[in-house]
């Protein structure tokens, strides 16, 4: 029997983190998936959550296209169309500091066929950056997929902040593959 | 509960002569399924640069057998996100990215099955699927789309042994991927 899904790594945030990175992935399995909880140290509702594939931020290669729901907007939903191409999208969302004390965000992430060479690699993502009070305009639902133009295989993977503040220590990550 | 994960099979597409891509014999041992799938088409010649991921389960190509609906975004926000209804002969979800005008972008899928060696009711499962293409003008004119929450129902009741992917117009592309996962509970 082959296990199909498998933890590869896994920890908590700890000492003022910016970024969790992935080094030196194995490329014997055939799908990433990330399972995050996170807070942003920032002073605000919502904190951007970046993925950058083989940690690049330059040459214009992601794009974004999904839907979001703001806890102002009554449920309607908008469109999230980041067709750039840019460098370092806002792929998800955390919960800043100014929510609820205690409330992490929820995040998930797959990356299929991440090891290919024949083509580019699309992530789909969702993320739930809630504000548990009630008040908070900014708080959002996300599903937003993202495509990585650029076919060489993903040997290592950061998530962070881009640069607003760190991850709140007790947060937790997982980096797990499916065989 | 535990969750056990098992890799039942997987196909990765070589050559270009690869139309449809089966998993057959499925065994009945676990209590749902998985696809991941990632996949292209050698389309050049169609109209535009997506085609259509089509599921058949055991084979069957019934017409009004199969419905399904989905909350599909599309890239230029038109029409709104609806869910579709009506009866078909196939699950035919617009993800594929083609190679038509040089379009580089594969499309992805999760697809999941549970209950399906239930022989005693309808089958129902879920899915999320996506494709955002390389070519502006796709993302202008909305046919990029992702597709985050999708449903499907196949009719009959029998157990299911077989399914089958395939786009509408041409090959897969060398280097598809297509994984079939077991999941049993415990």
């Amino acid at each position: 029997m082959t296990i199909g899904f498998q933890v590869l790594a896994k920890g908590t945030f700890t000492g003022n983190q910016a970024a969790v990175v992935f080094t030196n992935i194995d490329q014997s399995y055939s799908h990433l998936q990330f399972e995050i909880t996170a807070r942003g140290s920032a002073a605000q509702t919502r904190v951007n959550l970046h993925m950058n594939m083989n940690q690049v931020t330059t040459g214009g290669k992601y794009k974004l296209l999904g839907t979001q729901v703001a806890s102002s907007s009554s449920g309607t939903a908008s469109i999230v169309n980041d067709s750039g191409p840019t460098n370092d999208p806002a792929f998800l969302h955390i919960c800043g500091n100014t929510v609820q004390a205690n409330q992490l965000t929820a995040v998930e992430a797959l990356i299929p066929n991440y090891s290919s060479t024949s083509f580019t690699k699309v992530a789909f993502g969702k993320s739930n950056a809630c504000d548990q009070s009630g008040s908070g305009a900014n708080a959002k639902r996300r599903y937003v997929d993202m495509v990585y133009e650029d076919t060489a295989a993903i040997t290592s993977i950061s998530w962070n902040t881009g640069g607003t503040g760190y991850f709140i220590d007790g947060g937790s990550y997982i980096m797990g593959a499916w065989k | 509960m535990a969750e056990a994960t098992e890799l039942i099979a997987e196909q990765v597409v070589s050559g270009s002569s690869t139309n449809q891509i089966t998993f057959s014999s499925i065994p009945q041992t676990h209590d749902d399924l998985k696809f991941i799938m990632q996949y292209m088409s050698t389309d050049t010649s169609g109209s535009w640069e997506f085609d259509y991921l089509t599921t058949h389960i055991n084979g069957d190509t019934t017409n009004d057998y199969y419905q399904q609906g989905f909350m599909r975004i599309r890239s230029n926000n038109s029409p709104l996100p609806k869910m579709q209804t009506g009866f078909q002969s196939r699950i035919s979800y617009d993800s594929i990215g083609t190679s038509l005008n040089g379009q580089t972008n594969p499309g992805i899928c999760e697809f999941n099955i549970p209950r399906y060696s239930d022989s005693g009711r309808m089958k129902e499962g879920t899915a999320r699927f996506a494709w955002l293409s390389s070519t502006a003008s796709d993302w202008t004119n909305g046919y990029c789309l992702t597709a985050p929450i999708a449903f499907w129902v196949y009719t009959p009741t029998g157990a299911i042994t077989s399914i089958s992917f395939k786009g509408l117009a041409a090959n897969w592309k060398a280097g598809s991927k297509f994984s079939l996962y077991g999941i049993s509970n415990s």
